[in-house]
């Protein structure tokens, strides 16, 4: 599903700074990898090559079948994003002045193939509905708790129905029992077949994970 | 397309206030310029009337030389002919009496001063004419009495309806005596309202005519001949006749062509250079004013691009490309550059609105101004709201993620 192969990111600048060495990593389509590291340790880099917001210095990215150039355009990322990856961010991440259901399109009008806009909002109502959101499909994030906010994210990475999905810190903005159902839904959603990654410092999230990938100084230690 | 315009639309509603007040420049621009053009054309309409309204056969012979070309003549004129009233002469007139196609010649001598009556004063236009003058000039009409003679000495005069209620009253005017400086004048005739539109015909309502030798004897004895009126005796031929009496004149001038011969076609071309003259003034103002108007959504478009940085991430993060952002915000700034255009077309229409009510001019707004208006926004809202759309759109989402 995702291959790295000797990936190395340096940050270009004054002083260069290097961020990833050498990292070789390789994940199964339906399998759930915990990333994990101290901050600083590179680990929020290495998501975003995974997620192709950020292109490595040197080596070689494989997502499924497609091959990410180190000169891939902007327009090309941007459409593989659209289609292969769901993001779920720790701050959530929703457009403010949007529905929960209009969040959740929002990915759908960006996507090059799904134009039916009446299929999309069927999909984005079973979405919510799966994640227990059938009665706030009109509420706007400021009237959702972390936890109903945190899952119509979930929601929106699911619609454009992505092989990946990315989750960096999930529940770190979560209490106990809200972060708990979110993880639920992520191990609901690795049954589908999913392949899931998550960014956490959370061992007991690690630990409920079936692979744990442990970042430190740019490096795997596995 | 849909989905930026109701991007487009929610983020206008959510800054009303401060986007309306960015778009002032654009709404007086806009307003400036619909108001103006309309003026303009409902001017053109009424002065095509009025001019129409003299008759197509009629040509003016006015002082000093206007050159209704352009290009090379125009360094050669002398401006005081155009004050000058000593230019055509009496044999001019009888010359061009006798030349082929004209049916008349009707020389207009203006007094200045004012008309007393009693204890009663007023200031008409004081025109000393030949007793032909109403056939030429068929703008006026007899409604009472009668005119005087071609060639009439007596001290008589015919005024106009307007001049006759100011000074008379009810009572009627004739056989009434006025004063015009010292010499007493006998009324023997009322004019009617003139068949013209109340904008520009109004002045010839309060006139006095008087027999041309007692204007120039009121003149100091001075031949003052300021316009004369001359009939052809067919539209078709007027080019025609023009061209004869150009020539004639020129020859009875000494080879000096001090005079400029109008017809009513070159009129309504002068007066048309005129508002085109106008309108380009105006509109070079109104485009200082969609200037600043355009700097005002370019400052509160770049205030949103800042502002809405986290979206622009997060959009980017779930698939938006560079042309999507772009996009979005390139329609949010022409959309409101349009509502802009749309409420300085509405207040235009206001005050067309009050200016129809308030004067006898009524501005036209056509579908070609509503138009103008519309597009002259939209431009504005491409032009000045690409930069910041192209920032937008190059933002770097993990930045633009991280941005609080």
């Amino acid at each position: 599903m995702i291959s790295l192969e000797n990936v190395e990111k340096v940050f270009i600048g004054k002083i260069n700074v290097p961020v990833l060495h050498e990292i070789n990593l390789f994940i199964k389509q339906g399998e759930m990898v915990a990333l994990k590291g101290p901050s600083g340790s590179g680990k929020s880099t290495l998501m975003n090559i995974i997620g192709l917001l950020d292109r490595p210095t040197a080596g070689t990215v494989t997502l499924g079948n497609e091959v990410i150039s180190l000169d891939m355009s902007d327009t090309k990322l941007a459409h593989l994003r659209s289609s292969k990856i769901g993001f779920v961010f720790q701050s959530f991440n929703l457009l403010p002045r949007l529905s929960a259901l209009e969040n959740v399109l929002v990915p759908a009008g960006y996507s090059p193939s799904k134009k039916n806009t009446s299929a999309n909002r069927t999909r984005a109502e079973k979405l919510l509905t799966s994640v227990g959101l059938n009665h706030r499909l009109n509420h706007k994030p400021n009237e959702l708790s972390g936890g109903e906010k945190q899952r119509v994210a979930i929601a929106r990475a699911l619609i454009n129905n992505p092989e990946l999905i990315l989750a960096d810190e999930p529940t770190g903005n979560l209490d106990s029992k809200s972060g708990a159902e979110v993880f639920d839904i992520f191990t609901d959603l690795k049954k589908e077949g999913k392949t899931i990654v998550i960014v956490t410092h959370d061992d007991h999230i690690a630990k409920s994970t079936q692979r744990i990938v442990n970042i430190r100084d740019g490096r795997i230690d596995e | 397309m849909n989905n930026y315009i109701k991007a487009a639309l929610l983020s206008f509603w959510n800054s009303k206030i401060r986007a309306i007040l960015n778009l002032s420049g654009v709404i007086i621009g806009v307003t400036a310029v619909t108001t103006l053009v309309s003026l303009g054309e409902g001017l053109k309409v009424e002065v095509s009337g009025l001019i129409e309204g003299f008759g197509t056969n009629v040509v003016t012979i006015a002082n000093g030389n206007i050159d209704l070309e352009g290009g090379a003549s125009a360094g050669t004129m002398n401006p005081a002919n155009f004050v000058a009233t000593d230019i055509i002469s009496l044999d001019d007139i009888s010359d061009l009496e006798a030349l082929d196609g004209i049916e008349q010649v009707a020389p207009v001598s203006l007094v200045p001063g004012k008309v007393t009556y009693a204890d009663l004063q007023s200031s008409p236009i004081i025109m000393g004419v030949t007793g032909n003058f109403l056939q030429t000039f068929e703008v006026l009409v007899l409604k009472d009495g009668k005119m005087f003679d071609k060639n009439e000495k007596d001290a008589v005069a015919v005024v106009g309806p307007k001049t006759a209620s100011a000074l008379f009253g009810d009572k009627d005017p004739l056989g009434e005596k006025i004063f015009i400086q010292d010499t007493e004048f006998t009324i023997i005739g009322l004019s009617d309202e003139p068949k013209l539109s109340d904008l520009l015909g109004s002045e010839y309502s309060n006139i006095v005519l008087i027999p041309f030798s007692q204007a120039t004897k009121l003149n100091g004895g001075e031949l003052s001949i300021s316009r004369t009126i001359v009939k052809a005796t067919d539209t078709a031929n007027v080019d025609e006749t023009k061209d004869k009496m150009k020539a004639l004149l020129i020859d009875n001038h000494g080879g000096e062509e001090d005079f400029t011969i109008l017809t009513q076609d070159d009129l309504l071309g002068l007066f048309d250079d005129f508002v085109t003259l106008a309108t380009t003034m105006v509109t070079a103002i109104a485009a200082i004013s969609l200037l600043v108007g355009g700097i005002g959504i370019m400052n509160i478009m770049l205030v949103t691009v800042t502002e809405r940085t986290r979206e622009i991430g997060i959009r980017k993060a779930v698939g938006a490309t560079k042309r999507d952002i772009m996009f979005q915000f390139l329609t949010e700034a022409v959309l409101i550059t349009m509502i802009g255009g749309l409420l300085g077309l509405l207040l235009s229409f206001a005050i067309g609105a009050v200016v129809a009510s308030q004067t006898p001019l009524t501005p036209s707004i056509t579908p070609g101004i509503m138009i103008l208006a519309l597009g002259l926004s939209t431009l504005i809202g491409v032009i000045f709201g690409l930069w910041p759309a192209m920032r937008a759109a190059s933002k770097d989402p993990i930045e633009a993620l991280r941005y609080e």
